[in-house]
């Protein structure tokens, strides 16, 4: 099934239902009326989500419809139903995070930043979506929950740790969704479910409300099938917020009036990653990339210093802060814990500090080192967002140059240097033959040059290379 | 190089009182081969020469200001 071919109809894009539900040509109520019943139709195979907000939904689309019938402004959104990891915040619903442990909370009281400011944009929530639990994952299976299943082929994985919020966009049931990227959780799941994906730079958007895994390297960002429906929700989500101590973008960057000119992104030094980020990836994937590289005339090849140790003191750190993070949980519920996520974090907790210092003082230099490159060298750089395409669900290992390999950390390989050094990244899925799974690509750019990535992710687009 | 896994077992039996956390078999190995990898993943870095600049634990903490709410300066 393809995503235009959805149990209720057509699935619009969030652009294009903003356009109809401005223009008076469709109304919010039924656009969420009949998102709520592609979730209806679908949810049970995709295991998509674990909270429909539907009176909410409902409720918010009714006064959407409202003020377009007094004639007031909705938002560049209007009507657009949009889904969330459960780990943001929604006033009147438990935060889950993907575990069974959460579930005995209270509710919580007020929305997320980010989901105040999609409805501030006239966006509308219809729910709440798995993960794997507490963030520490890449696969989208859950222990308490079961697993998101990939649209593409239900039997293979969508990716985690934002499994769920993949498979409610790749699958029709929404165009946009919201995921957290703490070390890949975005870029992974958008590459296997073919979805364009951002985790923009480290303290660019509001983490307030959203549950936190590993507060050094958190990030949030949407998920969507469209370019120009990414950068719509990017657009609205930013903005400065107290409640974030690391929320400190140096301005408001708008980026979707700068995607339409068709000359964006031709004045930019662009190169494919080396070195690192080719190896371990299945010959066929970096043969697509270096495809894509080719259609908008890229060539040149550039290497990121030490990635590997930059890889490794990423995990040190994940590990360390995580299990610091979950400590009292792990003393008092260990048994209500995935015993594999458990067991990983108090191995965390036990880490000497020395490792985790050392950790902190290579990042700096490392970030120092890639941005020396991006001074020197290219303005943005290409890279596969995961080695392999979808595993088969419950697959534990994979056969790599004679080698057998395991899927869960390998599917972070060419992430995690990444999302180390808090650099924009737009993930773009690569356009595919019918029945092929999805691969996507890192369009990597400097920190805070958000507009240089969807700049390239759009030469991209209009070069017919990328597509969801 | 990385300690051995017997020096892991050691350290992790210390460590487990100290973070309140006692563990049995399996369980107990299930840990210290975790510790192996995270053991295996320092000894990547942790040689790697970096001068004394180089002693920013940033972007960990960062002053929170007065101010709170949506767009707040």
């Amino acid at each position: 099934m393809t995503v235009s071919q959805t149990a209720t109809g057509a699935a619009l894009t969030a652009l294009e239902i903003a356009f109809a539900v401005r223009a008076g040509t469709m109304t919010a109520s039924s656009v969420v009326e009949a998102a709520l019943d592609r979730i209806a139709a679908r949810n049970a195979e995709l295991g998509a989500f674990t909270d429909v907000t539907a009176t909410r939904a409902r409720t918010r689309a009714a006064n959407v419809d409202a003020a377009i019938g007094a004639g007031a402004d909705p938002g560049p959104l209007a009507g657009v139903p949009f889904a969330v990891k459960n780990l943001y915040d929604i006033a009147g619903v438990v935060t889950r995070a993907g575990s069974k442990i959460n579930r005995s909370n209270a509710p919580a009281s007020v929305d997320a930043f980010a989901i105040r400011r999609l409805e501030a944009a006239g966006a509308i929530l219809v729910g709440a979506c798995t993960m794997d639990e507490y963030a520490y994952g890449f696969t989208g299976e859950n222990a308490h929950e079961g697993p998101s299943r990939n649209p593409h082929d239900p039997a293979r994985m969508t990716g985690g740790s934002s499994g769920g919020p993949a498979a409610a966009v790749a699958g029709g049931l929404v165009p946009l969704s919201l995921g957290s990227d703490t070390n890949g959780s975005i870029r992974v799941p958008a590459s296997l479910c073919g979805l364009f994906g951002l985790k923009p730079t480290y303290g660019r958007l509001s983490r307030a409300g959203a549950f936190p895994f590993v507060a050094s390297l958190d990030h949030v960002g949407p998920m969507a099938r469209t370019l120009q429906d990414l950068a719509a929700a990017y657009d609205a989500m930013q903005g400065l917020d107290a409640a974030d101590p690391v929320c400190r973008p140096p301005a408001v960057s708008p980026i979707s009036a700068r995607l339409s000119g068709a000359g964006a992104g031709h004045d930019l030094r662009i190169a494919v990653a080396d070195d690192y980020f080719r190896a371990g990836a299945m010959p066929d994937l970096l043969d697509a990339l270096d495809r894509a590289a080719a259609s908008i005339g890229v060539s040149a090849r550039v290497s990121l210093p030490e990635a590997h140790r930059a890889r490794a003191a990423a995990f040190v750190i994940t590990a360390a802060e995580g299990g610091a993070l979950h400590l009292d949980r792990l003393r008092a519920q260990a048994a209500d814990f995935d015993p594999d996520t458990r067991d990983r974090l108090i191995a965390g907790a036990m880490l000497p500090a020395q490792w985790v210092i050392k950790a902190q003082r290579f990042r700096r230099w490392f970030a120092d080192r890639v941005n020396e490159v991006f001074a020197r060298e290219a303005d943005v750089i290409l890279a596969l967002a995961t080695p392999i395409t979808a595993p088969k669900l419950g697959q534990k290992t994979f056969t790599f140059d004679g080698r057998e390999m395991p899927v869960r950390p390998h599917l972070g390989l060419y992430t995690q240097p990444l999302s180390f050094i808090g650099l924009p990244v737009v993930t773009v899925p690569l356009r595919r033959a019918a029945g092929d799974l999805p691969i996507g690509i890192q369009v990597i750019a400097a920190p805070w040059n958000e507009a240089a990535a969807f700049a390239v992710a759009q030469r991209l687009v209009n070069a017919g290379a990328a597509a969801a | 190089m990385s300690p051995p896994r017997d020096a892991l077992d050691t350290y992790r039996r210390a460590m487990e009182p100290l973070i309140g956390v006692p563990l049995a078999e399996p369980q107990a190995s299930n840990v210290t081969g975790f510790l192996e990898m995270a053991a295996a993943a320092a000894d990547l870095y942790l040689d790697f020469p970096l001068d004394d600049a180089y002693d920013e634990a940033a972007p960990v903490f960062t002053p929170k200001p007065l101010a709170t709410g949506v767009d707040a300066p």
